[in-house]
This record gives C-alpha cells, sequence and structure tokens, in this order.
C-alpha cells in the first residue's frame, strides 16, 4: 500500500516535472555540475596524490641497499672459503662514503642464530635462547651509524672491519635473553658466540632506521670470517632527495671492478606522507565541492519555493480533492529527491569522466572506486531531498481554504 | 434517511487586524438529493461558508455535521478523509491543470484518494462520459474552452461518486448556453441522492435550486433557512 502511493506520487512528480521541462533541467543541471565537481575533485585528487606519492618515492627516498645480485632470492651463497671473491672489496665503505650528498654507509652481514649459538655459558645446549628472541649479525661502525643506532661513546669503532677485538654489542631485549643487565656497569660480562668468549662492551639502542633491540652485534670482520660476505648487504643513507641520482652511480663506487656483481635496491617508506597528501588533497577537494553542494542546495531550496508559491492554487486543488498535508509535503519532497537523483546521476558519470580525461591528459593511471560511483546520485538524492525540506514544510502549511481561491 | 449536511450556530472569525467575522452563527440542513442555492452579495460570507461546509476550513463555533457525524471535533486526518471520500467540488475557476490531459486531471481525484490502479480506467472513462467529455480524453486542459474545464471539474468532481457536492460559482464564467449544461449535469447529480450546494449570486442558478437560502453579511436568513 505504501510503496504503491510512492508509485503513485512518483509518477505524479514525473509528470510534474514534464510539464515544466525547462526549470527541471536547469535544476538537474546544477545538481549535476556541482557532484559532478565534488566527484571529479575527490576523484583527481585521489588519483594526483597516488601519482605524487610516487614522484616523490622515486625523488625523496634517502635510503639504499646494496647487496649481491642472489641475495633475497631463491638461490643464496654461503661462500665461507671466499673462492668467487668477496663481493665487498676493500674500501668499498670508504668510497661509497666519499661520494656527493652520501652521509653515511655500513655493512653489515647477518649469522644463523642456531649456528652462533650466543649464551652466557661456554657450554650453552641448556641455555640456547629461542631463535626468534635474538638475531646475530656483524656489522661496521659505519652501518650502526646508518641505521642511526645510538652506541656507548667509544665502543661502536670496535665493530670496524678492522677490529681484532673479541667484542659484541647487545640489544635491549636480546641483553635480557642473555642475562646481561641493559644499564648500569657490564664490566666482566661475557657472551659466548660460535664458541668464542666476546666481551660486552654495551647496549645498542634502536634509531629509527632499523629495530635493534634483538640485535647481538659482533665486528663485521669476525661474521665475514664465520661466513664469508656473500650475504652482506651496504646500508647507504643520502640526504633528503639524494636517493635517486646516488643509486645510479653507488655500484661503480663500492665495486668499480665489477658493479654488475651488486644490485642497488632503493627503500623508502612514505606510507605517511602518502596518507598526508591524500588527506589534505581529499580535504580541499572535499571543501570546495562541499560549497558547490551548498550552493546547489540553496539553488534547489529556492526554486521549489517558488514552484510552492506558484502552484498554490494546485496546492488548493489537491488538499480539496482529499490530500492530507502530508500528502502536499511528500510531493515535493519527492520532486526535490528526482530533481537530486536525476542531476547526480549525469554529475557522477560527468565526475568520472573528468577523472579519467584529467588523468589521461597528465599519463596517470586513474582512480575510480565504487564509492566514488556511488557518491554522485546519492549526494544528488540527499542535497535535493534536504533542500526540498522547507518547501514543503511551506507547501504543507498552506491552507487549503486559501489556496483554492488562489488563481 | 440521514441527514446530509447539519450545521448549528456555525461562526468564523478571521483575526486581524481588522478582525472580521465573516459568518455569523449560521445554521443549515440539507437532505439528500437536495439542490440548494446560497445567493448573496459580494463579501457576504458564500465562500467562508463553502469552505466550511467542504471541510476546507475550522469554523471557530458551532456545529457541523455530516450525514450524523460531528466534524469540528474530528482530527485534521480523519477530516482528510471525509473530504477525500464523501465531498466533490466544482470551483468557478475551474482548477484544471492546464499541462495535463483530461484523463489525467480526472486520475489526479483517484491516486489521491489511492483507489487502485486497475480501476481507474474505468471509474475516467465513466465520469468523463457522464459530461460528455469521452471524446476529450487525451486532450491537454489549457486546450479547453470555459465550459469544457467546467464540465471537466464535474468528472473529477464526481468520479468517486461522492454524497456531497459543493459548487462554487460554477456557471460564473460561462455564456448562457454552457451554464444550462452545468445546471444540468448537477440535477442529474442531484438525482442520484447526491446532496448538491450551490454557491451563487445569479438569479438563474437561485431559480434552478429546490431551495434558495440568502446570506448577507454573514447572517444566514430567508425562510428555507434556519436562521
Amino acid at each position: 500500500m505504501v510503496w504503491r502511493s510512492v508509485v503513485d506520487d512518483l509518477a505524479d512528480v514525473l509528470l510534474e516535472l514534464s510539464a515544466r521541462r525547462g526549470r527541471a533541467l536547469l535544476l538537474m543541471l546544477a545538481v549535476a555540475l556541482s557532484t559532478g565537481a565534488l566527484v571529479a575533485a575527490v576523484g583527481v585528487s585521489t588519483t594526483a596524490s597516488e601519482q605524487i606519492s610516487a614522484d616523490m618515492a622515486a625523488q625523496v627516498l634517502d635510503e639504499i641497499t646494496l647487496t649481491a645480485p642472489e641475495v633475497g632470492g631463491e638461490v643464496e651463497s654461503d661462500d665461507r672459503s671466499g673462492a668467487a671473491g668477496p663481493v665487498f672489496t676493500e674500501g668499498a665503505e670508504a668510497r661509497v662514503q666519499e661520494l656527493d650528498m652520501v652521509e653515511s654507509a655500513g655493512l653489515r652481514l647477518d649469522l644463523d642464530v642456531v649456528d652462533s649459538r650466543p649464551s652466557r655459558f661456554e657450554t650453552p645446549e641448556t641455555e640456547q635462547p629461542a631463535s626468534a628472541a635474538v638475531q646475530v649479525f656483524g656489522a661496521t661502525e659505519s652501518y650502526l651509524e646508518a641505521v642511526s643506532a645510538t652506541v656507548p661513546g667509544g665502543t661502536a669503532w670496535m665493530m670496524s672491519s678492522e677490529s681484532p677485538y673479541q667484542v659484541v654489542l647487545l640489544g635491549e631485549v636480546a641483553a635480557q635473553e642473555l642475562g646481561v643487565p641493559s644499564s648500569g656497569d657490564l664490566s666482566g660480562y661475557r657472551v659466548w658466540v660460535n664458541g668464542h668468549a666476546a666481551e660486552v662492551v654495551g647496549i645498542v639502542r634502536s634509531g629509527d632506521r632499523a629495530d635493534l633491540s634483538r640485535a647481538v652485534v659482533v665486528p663485521y670482520a669476525e661474521a665475514v670470517t664465520r661466513r664469508g660476505d656473500g650475504q652482506s648487504r651496504m646500508t647507504v643513507r643520502t640526504e633528503l632527495g639524494g636517493g635517486g641520482a646516488v643509486a645510479e652511480v653507488v655500484r661503480v663506487a663500492a665495486r668499480p671492478d665489477a658493479p654488475e656483481k651488486l644490485v642497488a635496491t632503493r627503500i623508502v617508506d612514505l606510507r605517511d606522507l602518502r596518507t598526508g597528501v591524500q588527506t589534505q588533497l581529499g580535504r580541499m577537494a572535499g571543501t570546495v565541492g562541499t560549497l558547490l553542494l551548498l550552493l546547489t542546495g540553496l539553488l534547489i531550496a529556492n526554486s521549489m519555493v517558488v514552484a510552492v508559491v506558484s502552484r498554490t492554487s494546485e496546492i488548493g486543488l489537491r488538499r480539496a480533492l482529499g490530500a492530507s498535508r502530508a500528502g502536499v509535503a511528500r510531493i515535493f519532497l519527492l520532486e526535490g529527491g528526482s530533481l537530486g537523483l536525476m542531476g547526480g546521476l549525469a554529475g557522477g558519470a560527468l565526475g568520472a569522466w573528468v577523472v579519467v580525461v584529467v588523468s589521461a591528459v597528465n599519463g596517470w593511471g586513474a582512480v575510480l572506486t565504487g564509492v566514488l560511483a556511488a557518491a554522485g546520485p546519492t549526494i544528488g538524492v540527499t542535497i535535493g531531498v534536504v533542500a526540498s525540506i522547507y518547501p514543503s514544510v511551506r507547501a504543507a502549511g498552506i491552507s487549503p481554504a486559501t489556496a483554492i481561491r488562489v488563481d | 434517511m440521514t441527514r446530509a449536511i447539519t450545521a448549528r450556530g456555525l461562526s468564523r472569525t478571521f483575526d486581524g487586524p481588522p478582525t472580521v467575522q465573516a459568518l455569523r452563527s449560521a445554521s443549515l440542513d440539507v437532505e439528500q438529493g437536495e439542490k440548494i442555492a446560497i445567493l448573496g452579495p459580494s463579501g457576504a460570507g458564500k465562500s467562508t461558508l463553502l469552505n466550511l461546509l467542504g471541510l476546507l476550513d475550522e469554523p471557530t463555533g458551532g456545529t457541523f455535521e455530516i450525514f450524523g457525524r460531528e466534524t469540528t471535533a474530528m482530527s485534521r486526518r480523519e477530516r482528510d478523509r471525509i473530504r477525500r471520500d464523501s465531498i466533490g467540488f466544482v470551483f468557478q475557476a475551474y482548477h484544471v491543470l492546464g499541462h495535463r490531459t483530461v484523463s489525467e486531471n480526472v486520475l489526479l481525484k483517484l491516486t489521491t484518494a489511492r483507489v487502485p490502479a486497475a480501476s481507474r480506467a474505468r471509474l475516467v472513462d465513466d465520469a468523463l462520459g457522464v459530461v460528455g467529455l469521452a471524446d476529450l480524453a487525451g486532450a491537454v486542459g489549457r486546450t479547453l474552452s470555459g465550459g469544457e474545464k467546467q464540465r471537466l471539474a464535474i468528472a473529477r468532481a464526481v468520479v468517486l461518486r461522492p454524497r456531497i457536492m459543493l459548487a462554487d460559482e460554477p456557471t460564473g464564467n460561462l455564456d448562457a448556453g454552457n451554464a444550462d449544461a452545468v445546471l444540468a449535469l448537477l440535477t442529474d447529480l442531484a438525482e442520484t441522492g447526491i446532496a448538491v450546494v450551490v454557491i451563487t449570486h445569479d438569479p438563474r442558478t437561485a431559480a434552478w435550486a429546490d431551495r434558495v437560502v440568502e446570506l448577507d453579511a454573514g447572517v444566514l436568513e430567508g425562510p428555507d433557512g434556519l436562521a
């Protein structure tokens, strides 16, 4: 019963709209332009922010990792003999550090935690920590600098690849796992790595580049002695924006004789930046679109009020025929909603078209989500109905006795 | 037989400034099938009385019954329902929607009354047949002559067989020939048992009625009235 009433009212509204095509088309055009502008603005800003973040990722990276080609792939070398020659030749760090825009560059070599058997005791079988609890690797002083680690003064140099000392740095969690205090005097504390005792010379604190809390850091040279440097990696920190340029030449600097034996991988985390860009552009687009929608709402409301006044006689007739106040209000709400829906559909299509065209012109990949596609008609209906509330209430409040006397 | 209209001491005062007492303690009985003419000069309160009788307005005093049901204490929704189901209106200005066809004008009454879609076409055809507009069913309202518009208004008023017909100057804008045709239609309706109340200042229309009640300065007078 209710849906039949709505269908009757809708047919009635369409008759009225078709009778006033010019007005209806103008209002639909206004809704289409405003919703289209909103959809286009949001769509273009989303597309642009994706593109901007991609561009920035190429330009703003400030960290590069150099490895042998097979590291991280399916084929991994564990060449202890070094028969194929070292991956990083002598002086590689220094040569890379001399490059313009390079702030620091250091080597790291991960060791197998099970083979290394880090322990507080010489016979570790009964006290072997869980392999996930610590990670053992060799690192140079420059590596610790490159990952912004904080090392107790006077100890970082001991990690230098030329260091002859049997020393170790511990992360806070690793220290706890191995029964070493994470603060205070560490004199006399030793841990066993690969069956050799090493003095604990300090607690290394993580910087913003790497989590070292579980680290058991031995001198890089010692790690190479254990495993060869086939799995070594060099972390290169550059000035902001210098990553792209440095990445072009870093392999040659590290291995002038055979740069093809190294792979440079750019590392950058721009998730926060991308979110920021999207948020800011989204706010801008949303603000512009909302202002347009408000203006359109006012336009619809004004037009509907004029329609109510011009149709006062018809309202009187409808009341005389038995229409209730709610019935009269429903007619005008449906009219506003219908105008909004049709305008919103057109606006959604228009906005999507603009996004595609703008993206094509700029060579971007268009980003059009389902939510964005549904936004046009949804916003159109909403703005149409909301803008019609006041005119509807006004129409419903007209006295039929007065209205029927209006010619 | 239940009386169609029973009004007692009906008054309507409009708040000012200045305050206007458009109707003063009017009493009126109308039987089913009766043709009543309410005669009076402009400003006498004729339209005010018609609006009260048609439940388009509410009196500020008195009682008013339709087929024995007191209406002054009714809810707005109930008054809407009675107006929709039991009362037909014909206005001097026709109130034909010019951009709609003749059929669509009549259909407006049926959709307002939520008549099932299956029976609408037949009801429209019947009503247009009664007033002689069947051949103009597809014509647009604004193309009709004055007499055709008034006949269309009557078709719209009678399509659901109301029990009371209220007509405000139904012949006021018509020439003599069309006026006679409209009065003949109203006579036919009265003969089917519909109570017909016509407001007029035209002596010819007054002569057509079974009974004439005069209204002057808001006071209902005359041997046929109860005032």
